[in-house]
């Protein structure tokens, strides 16, 4: 269960990381809605890696 | 241990059922809010999404660092209370009843509009009797459930959210693979951007998708270990909700259609997001949207529109019980008279609360379908209220509610920074300014600042396009203030000062029924240097 969500969690940043450079190439608006959204992606990939791997406030 | 202690909610709420609690309550948001802001934004919807969800993360730290700090259920109304006083804490209590009864309209609302998909004989626009029938027996239905004290179980929740997001998942993939055109995109926000009117108006509608934060302070009072568990599930409940609604609004602005888009009612071909935001279908938009999919269209045609009706019921509910449960917090707390901590003789339940706050969301629907119900009635709103009705109507007072109570939020966080920096604080906003408030080492929180001047500039917005809004939500607040000085007159309390209450106490306590052990003592440590810091002794 634990390397599926590590998969699904690494999956994310990766498709975060592929939306900031499509979007980027766009003109501004468009590609700030996109760049947003693709961090955004980034982020919640990280913060469930996080989650699954610093153990200090477990419960 | 003494028998008359007050009576405590279990704490069995664990990680994953904090997460879907508030799911279902803000990812409900969704299903109503994209419709109405491609109706309102059109070209810049996005945008749109972009500005109010900006401002949403930025309320949504806020309040998972209060909700971490401070694992009560009272939510905003507590925060506001205990960081600007009692009559600020009353008016974001107030404001936030009124946001509850809105959801119990608007969710319903919206819940039969998404069956409508499935049975057309209960659509708004062909059988507006029947639909609103159908909304007024879901509400009174509600409200019975919640009286003899029936609620939907965490593990419910849990399911319905992961299918939820499952589903959403698959749609926004499959959508943005197999039909998606960046350039479409692009064209679609050269060729059809709104006015500066109409994109105020958008962005004011796109905080009706981030609505329901309160459920995070909710879900912490029965969470285990809320500090630690608190700031890990509703940052992944804030992100997720956010890269939902910015992907849909982008894939309805650029996507290519499975099928030819019905023309339009003079009879003219019409775009995918006009489609989706006109009267007759911005309450049912993520079903339509999902049903134009390429492949997996065929299936979620079938069940996108059930899901999507279960999860806006879950979320009405929220706003029944929530609705109670704030009523009964303010009256606890010497704010709204007593008679709302009445409970059901047999059934123990808030039920002068839940019937009062479930007839409000009656009131609301009636004047939301009175113009479909009667040509005289949309004849006198056309002239009136720029012909807003349905849950463009219920949308207006939404917005304004949020914006109101969540700008409070704000103003409270900086408030309690300031004057409470003794309390353990496990997450914090980040980008803070260390400096010194009256002799203590405080954090002052920009993303707070920041965050207030986007909800106040939301609320601007609200007031200056939303004509029943503008009305209606101000004299909601200014009768509530009323009620207000005339119940705190009767009681001698004071009108504008608040009452005196032992806050270091409290937080000892809070921790305590937390089950955060080691909090309670950093704080007890806290309180203690900073006595010895002050006075030169020790107080036990």
């Amino acid at each position: 269960m634990r390397i599926i969500r590590t998969v699904l969690s690494l999956g994310m940043i990766v498709i975060g990381v592929i939306v900031v450079a499509q979007m980027a190439r766009y003109p501004i608006a468009a590609s700030f809605t996109g760049i947003i959204l693709g961090l955004a992606m980034i982020a919640l990939g990280t913060v469930r890696l996080r989650a699954l791997y610093d153990r200090s406030g477990r419960t | 241990m003494s028998s008359d202690r007050k009576p405590e909610l279990r704490r069995s709420v664990t990680p994953w059922g904090s997460f879907s609690w508030g799911y279902s309550d803000v990812g409900a948001d969704i299903f109503v809010g994209l419709g109405l802001v491609l109706g309102a934004a059109a070209g810049a919807s996005n945008v749109a999404f972009l500005f109010a969800g900006i401002v949403y993360v930025c309320i949504g730290l806020a309040y998972t660092e209060l909700a971490a700090t401070y694992p009560v259920a009272g939510g905003g109304q507590y925060f506001v209370l205990r960081g600007l006083g009692d009559i600020f804490g009353f008016i974001a209590g107030w404001a936030v009843l009124l946001d509850f009864t809105i959801d119990i309209a608007l969710f319903s609302w919206s819940c039969v509009d998404y069956l409508s998909e499935l049975l057309p004989q209960v659509g708004a626009p062909f059988h507006p009797w029947s639909h609103f029938i159908l909304v007024v027996g879901l509400i009174v239905g509600l409200c019975v459930l919640n009286i003899i004290g029936v609620r939907e179980s965490t593990a419910f929740n849990g399911f319905v959210s992961a299918l939820d997001v499952v589903s959403e998942t698959a749609i926004l993939s499959l959508g943005f693979l197999f039909a998606f055109s960046p350039n479409l995109l692009v064209h679609t926000m050269q060729t059809s951007w709104p006015t500066p009117f109409e994109f105020m108006k958008g962005i004011s509608l796109a905080i009706v998708s981030f609505v329901g934060l309160e459920s995070i302070s909710q879900a912490a009072e029965e969470t285990q270990r809320p500090a630690s568990v608190i700031p890990r599930t509703s940052t992944a409940l804030i992100l997720t909700i956010l890269i939902f609604a910015l992907s849909y609004a982008n894939l309805a602005l650029g996507m290519h259609t499975w099928h030819p888009i019905p023309l339009d009612a003079h009879g003219h071909p019409q775009m995918l997001w006009q489609w989706l935001g006109n009267n007759d279908n911005n309450g049912k938009a993520v079903a339509l949207i999902a049903r134009e999919v390429p492949y997996w269209g065929a299936i979620a045609a079938f069940y996108v529109p059930v899901l999507g009706a279960i999860l806006l019921l879950i979320s009405s509910n929220s706003g029944v019980f929530g609705s109670s449960r704030i009523a009964y917090a303010m009256s606890s707390g010497g704010l709204l008279p007593s008679i709302f901590q009445r409970v059901h003789a047999r059934y123990r339940t808030p039920m002068i609360s839940l019937v009062v706050f479930t007839a409000v969301a009656l009131i609301e629907v009636i004047f939301a379908a009175l113009p479909s119900l009667s040509p005289a009635m949309a004849t006198l709103y056309a002239k009136h209220f720029n012909g807003e009705s349905g849950i463009g109507f219920l949308g207006d007072l939404y917005a304004f509610g949020a914006a109101t109570s969540y700008s409070f939020v704000f103003v409270a966080l900086v408030a309690l920074r300031l004057t409470d920096p003794l309390s353990p604080r496990k997450f914090k906003i980040p980008i803070n300014i260390p400096m010194r408030f009256r002799g203590e080492s405080v954090e002052f929180p920009v993303v707070a600042v920041i965050g207030f001047i986007g909800m106040t500039a939301i609320l601007a917005f609200t007031l200056i396009t939303h004509p029943i809004g503008r009305i209606a939500g101000p004299a909601w607040i200014i009768f509530g203030i009323i009620l207000y000085f005339i119940y705190r007159k009767r009681k001698r309390l004071p009108l504008f000062g608040s009452r005196k209450r032992d806050w270091r106490s409290e937080q000892i306590e809070i921790l305590r029924r937390a089950g955060e052990l080691e909090l309670m003592d950093e704080y007890v440590a806290n309180v203690r240097a900073s006595d010895v810091r002050r006075t030169g002794t020790t107080e036990d």
